[in-house]
């Protein structure tokens, strides 16, 4: 009799039960569930650490700056709208620089246009045009157009936010 | 004597508020009896440019005799009637040489001969006619850009209405008197008073200043175009431009009035249009069309601006749909000058793209709705796994407290 409790106690088989040698007793359950759990516990900490690190590797440099476009995307004296976060902004090449202003007119709030003939930002709600410094040429806008600091890295366009 | 007084002026009244014109001052006897107009000169715009009384008055202020100062040869007039004063004026404001340096445009008094004031007076010969000290003062000038000026943005309107607010000086004019009144309450008067813009049509903006004119039925969308000009493009781009050509219709005037223009809203389109149409013919209902292309994308804006500042306040990350929602905001205040061409064509491409955005809006924030919700769900079998953890955890401490008392019974 204690030889076999003995046994059950080391974990090791009943040679008068062999039925019962499989059974999850109480004690193995809990140590599975508490193992699992702390294995969980552990990937839930693991993770986040894992997503802070693996965007640096994958968007580039950090450091306030966001890539707008490819530099071979914008033609000289062409232009292309991005969405920056909750507005957008207007960036266009010129032989010399590229260079990104707020896409939101100074008037109303209306979103302008690059006019590549005339190689000036103009707004199409009420003619308010702006030229390549994002100064108001005419029409009602009370103020230029904010503008951003723009840098070209690798052939990528970003600008400082 | 005279000496003595006039050192009392120059040191007591003058030498502080003038220094720069010093020396003119020192030689100007006029000052000694006229001295309650020198109160109302000497802040004003030409004493500071030591321009006094014998420009305009003639007489040698030099002289301390009174008559010797207005005798013959002094080219001493007095009191300048309106011609004299029309004439000194431009004598300085007329000359290139002398205005360069201020930088001054010259060709006031030949706009000023071209106006209604300026025909009424050198061709009629009827002093009622405006001329420059009417509107800018005669002894306390000062600067246009001065807000004390009369004719400063703010005072203008009431300037003009000294006169033309006026029922007898008006009556044999046979012009109404009501203008300022109607121009108070319209939405420039409502803009210039009440909100400070300066930049919005007062009277000259409109008739001009010095070439003061009303304009006429065809010249009306060339005044207003000047500063509504995409209205004025589009309005050339529709059915009325003819009608306008031919002098049938008055281009803005005809739908807006002109003195008490009022913020214009599409109800225009169920009043203005049946001036000249009826309601069932096929332009009426064109206008119809419009009007409820451009209701329909006001309300689809303002339901999106409503969802778009709900979901942020509920916490839910909205940048996509805000940068949506000023391309929604682009079209619909696109089509307020556009709609000037009345081309139905133009008007549904915007209010497609109004409505295909604020649909993408009500989408992308019912999805973001949406996962919020799944991840609340998500949080019971979270809560529900960390409170086994605590259950199991107690377990086995009871389980390893139970050994340890086991083997060390008197712990």
């Amino acid at each position: 009799m204690s030889e076999i409790h003995a046994r059950n106690a080391a974990g090791g088989p009943s040679p008068c039960c062999p039925a019962r040698e499989k059974r999850i007793t109480r004690r193995d359950f809990i140590d599975m569930f508490i193992k699992g759990g702390l294995l969980v516990t552990l990937a839930g900490m693991v993770l986040p650490a894992l997503s802070y690190i693996w965007p640096v590797t994958r968007r580039g440099p950090a450091g306030g700056l966001q890539e707008l476009a490819r530099l071979e995307d914008i033609p000289v004296w062409g232009a292309k709208k991005v969405t920056l976060g909750a507005s957008a902004v207007l960036v266009f090449r010129t032989p010399h620089e590229v260079k990104a202003f707020s896409a939101v007119c100074t008037h109303l709030g209306c979103l302008v246009d690059w006019d590549n003939q005339k190689r000036l930002i103009t707004c199409p709600c009420h003619a308010g045009v702006f030229d390549l410094n994002g100064r108001v040429v005419s029409g009602p806008p009370p103020k230029p157009l904010p503008e951003y600091t723009v840098k070209v890295i690798d052939g990528k366009i970003f600008v400082t936010v | 004597m005279y000496k003595i007084k006039f050192f009392f002026w120059l040191f007591l009244g003058v030498g502080l508020a003038a220094p720069v014109c010093a020396q003119d001052i020192k030689n100007n006897n006029c000052i000694v009896c006229h001295a309650d107009q020198w109160e109302q000169m000497k802040g004003s715009i030409h004493v500071q440019h030591q321009i006094t009384c014998d420009r305009c008055h003639g007489g040698d202020p030099a002289k301390e005799d009174m008559e010797e100062a207005k005798a013959p040869g002094t080219n001493f007039i007095g009191i300048p009637n309106k011609v004299q004063i029309a004439e000194k004026c431009g004598g300085c404001h007329a000359d290139v040489e002398t205005m360069n340096f201020y930088g001054l445009p010259t060709d006031q008094l030949a706009r000023y001969k071209t106006s209604a004031h300026g025909k009424l007076l050198f061709a009629r010969g009827d002093e009622h006619g405006a001329v420059c000290s009417d509107c800018h003062g005669y002894h306390d000038v000062v600067s246009v850009i001065d807000p004390q000026s009369p004719v400063y943005p703010v005072n203008l309107p009431g300037t003009c209405n000294r006169c033309h607010g006026d029922k007898a000086v008006m009556a044999p004019y046979k012009h109404p008197t009501d203008i300022f009144e109607k121009y108070q309450k319209s939405v420039h008067g409502v803009a210039l008073f009440e909100k400070g813009d300066l930049s919005v049509a007062n009277c000259a903006k409109c008739h001009g200043s010095h070439g003061a004119m009303p304009p006429g039925v065809k010249e009306i969308g060339n005044t207003c175009g000047k500063c509504h000009v995409n209205e004025k493009k589009y309005f050339l781009q529709g059915p009325h431009a003819q009608a306008s050509q031919d002098g049938y219709f008055s281009e803005c005037a005809s739908c807006h009035d002109y003195h008490d223009i009022q913020r214009p809203d599409t109800n225009l389109y169920n009043t203005a249009c049946l001036n000249c149409h009826s309601e069932g013919d096929e332009a009426f209902k064109r206008g119809q069309k419009i009007r409820e292309m451009i209701d329909s994308s006001h309300n689809a804006l303002a339901a999106a601006e409503q969802t778009v500042k709900e979901a942020a306040l509920e916490g839910i990350f909205v940048d996509e749909e805000a940068a949506s929602l000023q391309e929604v905001k682009t079209n619909v205040i696109e089509m307020a000058p556009l709609q000037h061409s009345l081309s139905t064509a133009q008007i549904t491409e915007l209010y497609g793209n109004a409505v295909s955005l604020t649909d993408g809006i009500k989408k992308g924030v019912q999805g973001k709705r949406q996962s919020l919700k799944w991840r609340k769900i998500a949080l019971f079998p979270l809560w529900i796994f960390i409170f086994l953890m605590v259950v199991v955890l107690q377990i086995k401490y009871k389980e390893l407290k139970g050994k340890k008392d086991e083997r060390d019974p008197r712990a």
